[in-house]
């Protein structure tokens, strides 16, 4: 009944905004500053569309207008914004091998993020994404303060081939397929795959990369970041990747097609032995564009020295995954979306890992969508308790910029 | 409790967020602002006058038969309805002729810059071989000889015909070809009925997924600026544009980017006049224009569909002001 309540409310809501009548000009800190809308650098927020992902490798200097571009100091408006999703979250957990009942049915506060970003000078930019502290209470989800992202961009001039070089903390380049920007609440799961060396691709990393455009389509990217989190001692990089990516009429996200493929290798620490062991990880990807709909893949395949697998120290840990999303422009101000991952794991462990997602988002204003989600996961739990994880998400929400 | 606390939240987040903004920003298209003319030349009445005179005059040609007003007709927005012109003798020119309504807003004149002002822009047409074909001492000489000319050169600058007279009338005149109260403008003051809502979409287009307004901006729409769409780049001797005249190989190929106000009235369009309709540019730069070596970085594939190119056409035709009525001048004998 509270349920329904709570649907109601959210539905009531979204019909007063739907017609309410605007110019559909306020927006977050880049558009405020340019005088854009949103679509300026997003297919749909957050999705970056191919003008933003360039946007984003140029320092978040307008291409070739990086000398007029105004720094922060000049620009006239505060580089900050804000997201949060509010709405009704439903999940309903069944963990065969937990007592403790994680299941959600109630409305509330999603979290929080801060954004700040902009021009430092006609050669740099830089980026941050901050998530503050937030107690949990009923009606607000918890959250643990951390700094997403921070990092700096260097635009090299001369040569033109060298590309652009990104230090701090930031999403490498290796995430083509972004969680950050996605329009799903479902993670992508091989996205947040931890494995054995407890390095997510999805999350955020520090160290630097160096990104290049070159000639007709070509992308290359390279770096070294702290990688893998079971690694205390953060004293040196330890994960190199190289990623390489070639587009054809348009550059793939929201034009065109674009494949890629990448390699990345690092070192985790052995629980048993405490030793540094290696880990290599390749995944292809392509971003297909037909029209009003967009279909996007990724493939990814990792081994972790045998000395990595707690699952089973007598050989090494291969992993696979994939995941195909098809995203459909319904109108100008909707889109409908499914997807598909897939992890599979080792024999040794058995943990596979299945979740079909699918939804919608209705676009109030560029910045402001309401989005209908329904996600379904099921890992299996094979050597623990013989019993599969599954879990029903659903949620209706608004999903908010400003 | 609770949950209303949450609920009232999301209706005040949602209702700030949906509160008109103020415009601005980098790249922000406002009201065209009130005309300066250089302090070196007023406008007065009697210039005006006579710059008109100079206009529609065909005897500044080698022929007499090719006036400013030749390519630059007020019939056709003050431009011409050919992709190129043909001048003197029947040659036939390479570049479209831009329209001179509110040309006195740019900081640069002719397709490649060449001219800083629209009174060195006045005298090119004349000495072009393929223009007009006149020298500037035969000009001053036939106005001179005409006692019309020479009493309104003497009433209006004391002097004789020159050619600084020449050029400072003619821009004089130029500089009262402005529009104004353009549907858009009359919607950024507030008239929410002014645009069509097809033209209102067509904004949001334009200053947003289309990326026009990243060069189409300021209050003439354009970034006075230059840039290589890659028009012209597919033929085997292309026109290579501000690169002729700075002889800097980052302006290979590059073009001013034109005004948009009053677009509408002034097709064919791009440098070479290679796109018929506004319907046919919004298809170009779709397109991505044509690659080339020094392509703009801003120019991207965009993906428009057949709607949000019609509608991004209708705001362009929004853009589309009242221009003084100015009929042909009984010219001095």
């Amino acid at each position: 009944m509270r349920s329904i309540r709570y649907l109601a409310w959210i539905a009531v809501i979204a019909t007063v905004l739907a017609a309410w009548p605007t110019a559909g000009w306020a927006i977050p800190a880049f558009a405020r500053k340019y005088g854009f809308n949103c679509t300026m650098c997003h297919v749909q927020f957050p999705r970056l569309n191919d003008f933003g992902e360039r946007f984003r490798d140029n320092g978040y200097h307008i291409m070739g207008k990086e000398a007029q571009d105004p720094d922060v100091m000049d620009a006239g408006v505060p580089p900050i914004s804000a997201r949060t999703t509010i709405g009704y979250f439903n999940n309903d957990v069944d963990n065969p091998a937990s007592p403790v009942n994680n299941d959600l049915n109630q409305l509330q506060i999603d979290g929080l993020d801060l954004f700040a970003g902009g021009v430092m000078s006609p050669s740099a930019g830089f980026f941050l994404a901050y998530l503050p502290k937030i107690d949990g209470s009923r009606g607000v989800a918890p959250q643990d303060a951390r700094l997403e992202q921070g990092n700096v961009v260097l635009i090299m001039r001369k040569p033109r081939w060298m590309g652009n070089l990104r230090v701090g903390r930031f999403e490498p380049a290796y995430v083509p397929i972004s969680g950050l920007r996605t329009y799903t609440r479902a993670p992508y799961e091989i996205l947040d795959f931890p494995g054995v060396i407890a390095m997510p691709l999805a999350q955020t990393q520090t160290g630097l990369e160096l990104v290049a455009r070159v000639g007709q389509g070509w992308r290359f990217a390279g770096g070294s970041v702290d990688g893998s989190d079971s690694l205390e001692d953060n004293d040196s990089p330890n994960t190199f990747y190289v990623r390489a990516s070639k587009s054809f009429c348009g550059d793939g996200p929201s034009s065109g097609y674009r494949i890629g493929a990448q390699a990345l290798t690092g070192k985790a620490r052995a629980a048993l032995t405490g030793d540094k062991e290696d880990w290599t990880q390749w995944a292809v990807d392509t971003s297909l564009v037909f029209g009003p709909t967009t279909v996007l893949a990724q493939y990814a395949q990792g081994t972790a020295d045998s000395r990595l697998n707690v699952f089973g120290t007598a050989r090494d840990y291969d992993w696979n995954g994939m995941l195909v999303e098809v995203d459909h422009a319904l109108c100008q101000t909707a889109v409908a979306f499914a997807r598909y991952d897939l992890v599979n794991t080792p024999s040794e462990q058995n943990q596979d890992i299945a979740r079909w997602t699918i939804g919608a988002r209705q676009y109030l204003m560029d910045h402001i969508a309401v989005a209908l989600e329904y996600s379904q996961q099921k890992t299996d739990h094979g050597a623990v308790s013989g019993a599969d994880l599954k879990s029903n998400n659903l949620s209706l929400a608004f999903d908010m910029a400003f | 409790m609770k949950s209303g606390l949450v609920i009232a939240a999301t209706v005040a987040i949602l209702v700030a967020a949906v509160l008109p903004p103020a415009l601005g920003g980098m790249f922000s298209n406002g009201p065209l602002p009130p005309l300066v003319p250089p302090p070196n030349n007023p406008q007065t009445d009697a210039k005006i006058r006579l710059g008109q005179q100079l206009y529609f005059d065909a005897r500044l040609s080698a022929d007499n038969t090719i006036s400013c007003a030749t390519c630059h007709d007020p019939k056709t927005g003050w431009a011409n309805h050919h992709p190129t012109d043909t001048g003197i003798g029947g040659q036939v020119g390479g570049r479209n002729s831009g329209t001179i309504i509110d040309a006195a807003y740019m900081k640069y004149q002719f397709w490649d810059g060449r001219a800083p002002s629209l009174e060195e822009q006045a005298l090119g047409p004349i000495h072009n071989p393929i223009e007009m074909g006149e020298t500037l001492e035969n000009v001053v000489r036939k106005l001179n000889a005409i006692p019309g000319y020479a009493r309104r050169f003497r009433s209006v600058f004391g002097t004789d015909v020159t050619t600084d007279g020449i050029a400072k009338a003619i821009a004089s005149f130029e500089r009262t070809i402005i529009s104004a109260s353009s549907p858009y403008d009359r919607y950024i003051a507030g008239d929410r009925k002014a645009m069509s809502r097809s033209a209102i979409r067509g904004m949001r287009i334009f200053n947003g997924k289309g990326h026009c307004v990243t060069c189409h901006s300021g209050p003439t729409f354009s970034d006075q600026s230059f840039h290589n769409l890659g028009v012209g780049m597919n033929k085997p001797d292309p026109d290579i544009g501000r690169a002729k005249i700075t002889n800097d190989p980052a302006d290979w190929g590059k073009f001013k980017t034109p005004g948009l106000r009053n677009v509408a009235l002034t097709y064919p369009y791009l440098h070479d006049g290679s796109e018929e309709t506004l319907m046919d540019v919004v298809g170009f730069y779709d397109r991505g224009g044509i690659p080339n070596r020094n392509l703009d970085p801003l120019i991207l594939r965009v993906g428009l569909t057949r709607q949000e190119k019609q509608d991004l056409v209708a705001f362009m035709e929004a853009l589309t002001g009242t221009v003084p009525a100015v009929q042909t001048p009984e010219l001095p004998k």
